[in-house]
Protein backbone atom coordinates (compact mmCIF):
# COMPACT_ATOMS: atom_id res chain seq x y z
CA UNK A 1 0.00 0.00 0.00
CA UNK A 2 2.91 2.30 0.73
CA UNK A 3 4.26 1.84 -2.76
CA UNK A 4 0.81 2.50 -4.23
CA UNK A 5 0.50 5.65 -2.12
CA UNK A 6 3.92 6.85 -3.26
CA UNK A 7 2.95 6.17 -6.85
CA UNK A 8 -0.23 8.20 -6.38
CA UNK A 9 1.69 11.00 -4.73
CA UNK A 10 4.24 11.13 -7.54
CA UNK A 11 1.46 11.41 -10.07
CA UNK A 12 -0.72 13.95 -8.31
CA UNK A 13 2.01 15.74 -6.32
CA UNK A 14 -0.58 16.22 -3.61
CA UNK A 15 -1.00 14.21 -0.39
CA UNK A 16 -4.79 14.45 -0.24
CA UNK A 17 -5.21 13.54 -3.89
CA UNK A 18 -2.85 10.60 -3.45
CA UNK A 19 -4.86 9.51 -0.42
CA UNK A 20 -8.11 9.70 -2.41
CA UNK A 21 -6.54 7.87 -5.33
CA UNK A 22 -5.39 4.96 -3.17
CA UNK A 23 -8.80 4.68 -1.50
CA UNK A 24 -10.47 4.79 -4.89
CA UNK A 25 -8.08 2.16 -6.22
CA UNK A 26 -8.88 -0.29 -3.41
CA UNK A 27 -12.60 0.30 -3.80
CA UNK A 28 -12.39 -0.43 -7.53
CA UNK A 29 -10.11 -3.43 -6.96
CA UNK A 30 -12.65 -4.85 -4.52
CA UNK A 31 -15.55 -4.15 -6.89
CA UNK A 32 -13.83 -5.60 -9.95
CA UNK A 33 -11.94 -8.39 -8.23
CA UNK A 34 -13.48 -10.89 -10.67
CA UNK A 35 -11.55 -9.29 -13.52
CA UNK A 36 -8.22 -10.01 -11.82
CA UNK A 37 -6.49 -12.94 -13.49
CA UNK A 38 -5.24 -15.30 -10.80
CA UNK A 39 -1.52 -15.92 -10.98
CA UNK A 40 -0.75 -12.54 -12.58
CA UNK A 41 0.99 -9.68 -10.84
CA UNK A 42 -1.47 -8.15 -8.38
CA UNK A 43 0.78 -5.16 -7.76
CA UNK A 44 0.78 -4.33 -11.48
CA UNK A 45 -3.01 -4.74 -11.51
CA UNK A 46 -3.44 -2.26 -8.65
CA UNK A 47 -1.01 0.18 -10.28
CA UNK A 48 -3.01 -0.05 -13.49
CA UNK A 49 -6.25 0.75 -11.68
CA UNK A 50 -4.62 3.70 -9.95
CA UNK A 51 -3.12 4.98 -13.21
CA UNK A 52 -6.50 4.76 -14.96
CA UNK A 53 -8.22 6.56 -12.08
CA UNK A 54 -5.61 9.28 -12.24
CA UNK A 55 -6.00 9.74 -15.96
CA UNK A 56 -9.79 9.53 -16.00
CA UNK A 57 -10.67 11.57 -12.99
CA UNK A 58 -7.88 13.66 -11.56
CA UNK A 59 -6.46 15.00 -14.77
CA UNK A 60 -9.91 15.89 -16.09
CA UNK A 61 -10.87 17.45 -12.77
CA UNK A 62 -7.72 19.52 -12.68
CA UNK A 63 -8.32 20.52 -16.30
CA UNK A 64 -4.68 20.13 -17.05
CA UNK A 65 -3.96 20.15 -20.75
CA UNK A 66 -1.26 17.50 -20.38
CA UNK A 67 -1.75 16.34 -23.95
CA UNK A 68 1.13 14.75 -25.70
CA UNK A 69 1.14 13.94 -29.36
CA UNK A 70 2.56 10.44 -29.09
CA UNK A 71 2.48 10.04 -32.84
CA UNK A 72 4.85 12.97 -33.06
CA UNK A 73 7.06 11.58 -30.32
CA UNK A 74 7.14 8.13 -31.92
CA UNK A 75 7.96 9.45 -35.35
CA UNK A 76 10.61 11.73 -33.89
CA UNK A 77 12.15 8.86 -31.99
CA UNK A 78 12.13 6.63 -35.05
CA UNK A 79 13.49 9.33 -37.33
CA UNK A 80 17.14 9.78 -38.19
CA UNK A 81 17.17 13.15 -36.47
CA UNK A 82 17.18 11.60 -33.05
CA UNK A 83 20.68 11.64 -31.75
CA UNK A 84 22.36 11.58 -28.39
CA UNK A 85 23.68 15.08 -29.18
CA UNK A 86 20.18 16.28 -28.25
CA UNK A 87 20.84 15.23 -24.68
CA UNK A 88 23.08 17.48 -22.67
CA UNK A 89 26.31 15.76 -21.83
CA UNK A 90 25.90 15.38 -18.11
CA UNK A 91 28.89 14.13 -16.19
CA UNK A 92 28.65 11.33 -13.67
CA UNK A 93 30.03 13.48 -10.86
CA UNK A 94 27.40 16.17 -11.45
CA UNK A 95 24.62 13.61 -10.98
CA UNK A 96 26.37 12.01 -8.00
CA UNK A 97 26.45 15.36 -6.21
CA UNK A 98 22.75 15.93 -6.70
CA UNK A 99 20.55 15.23 -3.75
CA UNK A 100 17.21 13.46 -3.90
CA UNK A 101 15.30 16.76 -3.82
CA UNK A 102 16.87 17.95 -7.04
CA UNK A 103 16.17 14.67 -8.81
CA UNK A 104 12.60 14.69 -7.50
CA UNK A 105 12.08 18.28 -8.64
CA UNK A 106 13.41 17.46 -12.09
CA UNK A 107 11.22 14.37 -12.27
CA UNK A 108 8.13 16.25 -11.13
CA UNK A 109 8.67 18.93 -13.74
CA UNK A 110 8.28 16.59 -16.69
CA UNK A 111 4.93 15.74 -18.23
CA UNK A 112 2.89 13.18 -16.26
CA UNK A 113 2.86 10.58 -19.05
CA UNK A 114 6.63 10.55 -19.24
CA UNK A 115 7.02 10.80 -15.46
CA UNK A 116 4.82 7.75 -15.20
CA UNK A 117 7.19 5.73 -17.39
CA UNK A 118 10.23 6.61 -15.25
CA UNK A 119 8.40 5.97 -11.99
CA UNK A 120 7.22 2.54 -13.10
CA UNK A 121 10.56 1.45 -14.52
CA UNK A 122 13.27 3.08 -12.45
CA UNK A 123 11.56 3.59 -9.11
CA UNK A 124 9.06 0.73 -8.92
CA UNK A 125 11.14 -1.72 -10.93
CA UNK A 126 8.42 -3.05 -13.22
CA UNK A 127 9.48 -4.94 -16.33
CA UNK A 128 8.68 -3.58 -19.80
CA UNK A 129 5.99 -6.22 -20.14
CA UNK A 130 4.33 -5.22 -16.87
CA UNK A 131 4.60 -1.56 -17.83
CA UNK A 132 2.93 -2.28 -21.16
CA UNK A 133 0.00 -3.82 -19.27
CA UNK A 134 -0.22 -1.01 -16.74
CA UNK A 135 -0.04 1.71 -19.39
CA UNK A 136 -2.08 -0.15 -22.03
CA UNK A 137 0.55 0.40 -24.70
CA UNK A 138 2.79 -1.94 -26.74
CA UNK A 139 6.27 -2.79 -25.44
CA UNK A 140 7.87 -0.82 -28.30
CA UNK A 141 6.03 2.26 -27.14
CA UNK A 142 7.15 1.63 -23.56
CA UNK A 143 10.73 1.69 -24.78
CA UNK A 144 10.36 4.84 -26.84
CA UNK A 145 8.46 6.62 -24.10
CA UNK A 146 11.13 5.70 -21.57
CA UNK A 147 13.83 6.92 -23.93
CA UNK A 148 12.09 10.27 -24.40
CA UNK A 149 11.34 10.55 -20.67
CA UNK A 150 14.97 10.00 -19.75
CA UNK A 151 16.07 12.58 -22.29
CA UNK A 152 13.67 15.07 -20.74
CA UNK A 153 14.95 14.24 -17.26
CA UNK A 154 18.55 14.70 -18.34
CA UNK A 155 17.72 18.06 -19.87
CA UNK A 156 16.18 19.18 -16.57
CA UNK A 157 19.11 17.81 -14.58
CA UNK A 158 21.54 19.58 -16.87
CA UNK A 159 20.01 22.88 -15.74
CA UNK A 160 20.54 21.92 -12.10
CA UNK A 161 24.07 20.79 -12.86
CA UNK A 162 24.78 24.17 -14.45
CA UNK A 163 23.37 25.79 -11.33
CA UNK A 164 25.78 23.77 -9.23
CA UNK A 165 28.63 25.14 -11.29
CA UNK A 166 29.27 22.15 -13.50
CA UNK A 167 30.11 22.68 -17.12
CA UNK A 168 27.46 20.94 -19.18
CA UNK A 169 27.97 20.49 -22.89
CA UNK A 170 24.94 20.85 -25.13
CA UNK B 1 37.98 11.33 -54.58
CA UNK B 2 34.28 10.41 -54.75
CA UNK B 3 35.10 6.98 -53.37
CA UNK B 4 36.89 8.61 -50.46
CA UNK B 5 33.93 10.89 -49.67
CA UNK B 6 31.47 8.01 -50.08
CA UNK B 7 33.50 5.81 -47.74
CA UNK B 8 33.78 8.60 -45.21
CA UNK B 9 29.99 9.00 -45.11
CA UNK B 10 29.52 5.24 -44.88
CA UNK B 11 31.93 4.94 -41.97
CA UNK B 12 30.26 7.92 -40.24
CA UNK B 13 26.88 6.27 -40.64
CA UNK B 14 28.27 3.02 -39.28
CA UNK B 15 29.77 4.77 -36.26
CA UNK B 16 26.45 6.44 -35.54
CA UNK B 17 24.59 3.17 -35.92
CA UNK B 18 27.05 1.48 -33.56
CA UNK B 19 26.64 4.27 -31.04
CA UNK B 20 22.85 4.08 -31.21
CA UNK B 21 22.97 0.32 -30.82
CA UNK B 22 25.33 0.64 -27.85
CA UNK B 23 23.17 3.24 -26.07
CA UNK B 24 20.05 1.20 -26.66
CA UNK B 25 21.82 -1.87 -25.24
CA UNK B 26 22.92 0.16 -22.19
CA UNK B 27 19.32 1.18 -21.44
CA UNK B 28 18.09 -2.37 -21.90
CA UNK B 29 20.88 -3.80 -19.77
CA UNK B 30 20.28 -1.39 -16.89
CA UNK B 31 16.55 -2.10 -17.12
CA UNK B 32 17.26 -5.84 -16.94
CA UNK B 33 15.83 -6.40 -20.42
CA UNK B 34 18.98 -6.97 -22.51
CA UNK B 35 19.76 -10.15 -24.40
CA UNK B 36 23.12 -11.90 -23.72
CA UNK B 37 24.42 -10.44 -27.01
CA UNK B 38 23.46 -6.92 -25.96
CA UNK B 39 25.10 -7.43 -22.56
CA UNK B 40 28.27 -8.61 -24.27
CA UNK B 41 28.21 -5.61 -26.59
CA UNK B 42 28.02 -3.26 -23.61
CA UNK B 43 30.70 -5.04 -21.60
CA UNK B 44 33.08 -5.20 -24.57
CA UNK B 45 32.56 -1.54 -25.38
CA UNK B 46 32.91 -0.14 -21.86
CA UNK B 47 36.08 -2.12 -21.26
CA UNK B 48 37.90 -0.50 -24.18
CA UNK B 49 36.26 2.88 -24.81
CA UNK B 50 36.36 5.68 -22.27
CA UNK B 51 33.48 7.60 -23.89
CA UNK B 52 31.25 4.51 -23.76
CA UNK B 53 32.34 3.79 -20.22
CA UNK B 54 31.38 7.27 -19.02
CA UNK B 55 28.02 7.07 -20.83
CA UNK B 56 27.35 3.76 -19.08
CA UNK B 57 28.38 5.11 -15.68
CA UNK B 58 26.17 8.18 -16.12
CA UNK B 59 23.11 6.10 -16.98
CA UNK B 60 23.82 3.75 -14.08
CA UNK B 61 24.30 6.63 -11.66
CA UNK B 62 21.03 8.23 -12.77
CA UNK B 63 19.12 5.00 -12.21
CA UNK B 64 20.71 4.49 -8.78
CA UNK B 65 19.63 8.00 -7.81
CA UNK B 66 16.10 7.35 -9.04
CA UNK B 67 15.93 4.07 -7.13
CA UNK B 68 16.95 5.88 -3.97
CA UNK B 69 13.76 7.97 -4.26
CA UNK B 70 11.69 4.86 -3.66
CA UNK B 71 10.82 5.20 0.00
CA UNK B 72 10.49 8.91 0.45
CA UNK B 73 6.84 9.54 1.28
CA UNK B 74 5.26 8.54 4.58
CA UNK B 75 1.82 7.03 4.11
CA UNK B 76 -1.02 8.61 6.14
CA UNK B 77 -1.54 6.56 9.31
CA UNK B 78 -5.27 6.14 8.94
CA UNK B 79 -5.33 5.29 5.23
CA UNK B 80 -5.76 1.54 5.66
CA UNK B 81 -8.42 2.13 8.30
CA UNK B 82 -10.29 4.53 6.01
CA UNK B 83 -10.25 1.95 3.21
CA UNK B 84 -11.52 -0.78 5.54
CA UNK B 85 -14.34 1.46 6.76
CA UNK B 86 -15.34 2.33 3.20
CA UNK B 87 -15.32 -1.33 2.19
CA UNK B 88 -17.35 -2.33 5.24
CA UNK B 89 -19.91 0.39 4.66
CA UNK B 90 -20.35 -0.73 1.05
CA UNK B 91 -20.63 -4.34 2.08
CA UNK B 92 -23.13 -3.71 4.84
Amino acid sequence: MKSLYNFGFRLTLDEDDANDLVQDTYMKAFRFYDSFEQGTNSKAWLFRILKNSFINEYRRKAKLPGKVDYQEVESYYNSEDVDEVMTPDLRVESVQDMIGDEITRALNSIDADFRLAIILCDIEGFTYEEMAKILDIPIGTVRSRLHRARQMLKEKLADYAKGLGYKVEN
Amino acid sequence: MFDFIGNWFKSKEKREDDRKRFLEAVHLMLDGEATPEQKKLVMDKISCCQFSNSKFELEKCLRDKLKSLNCCKEMPKNLDQAILEKLNSQHA
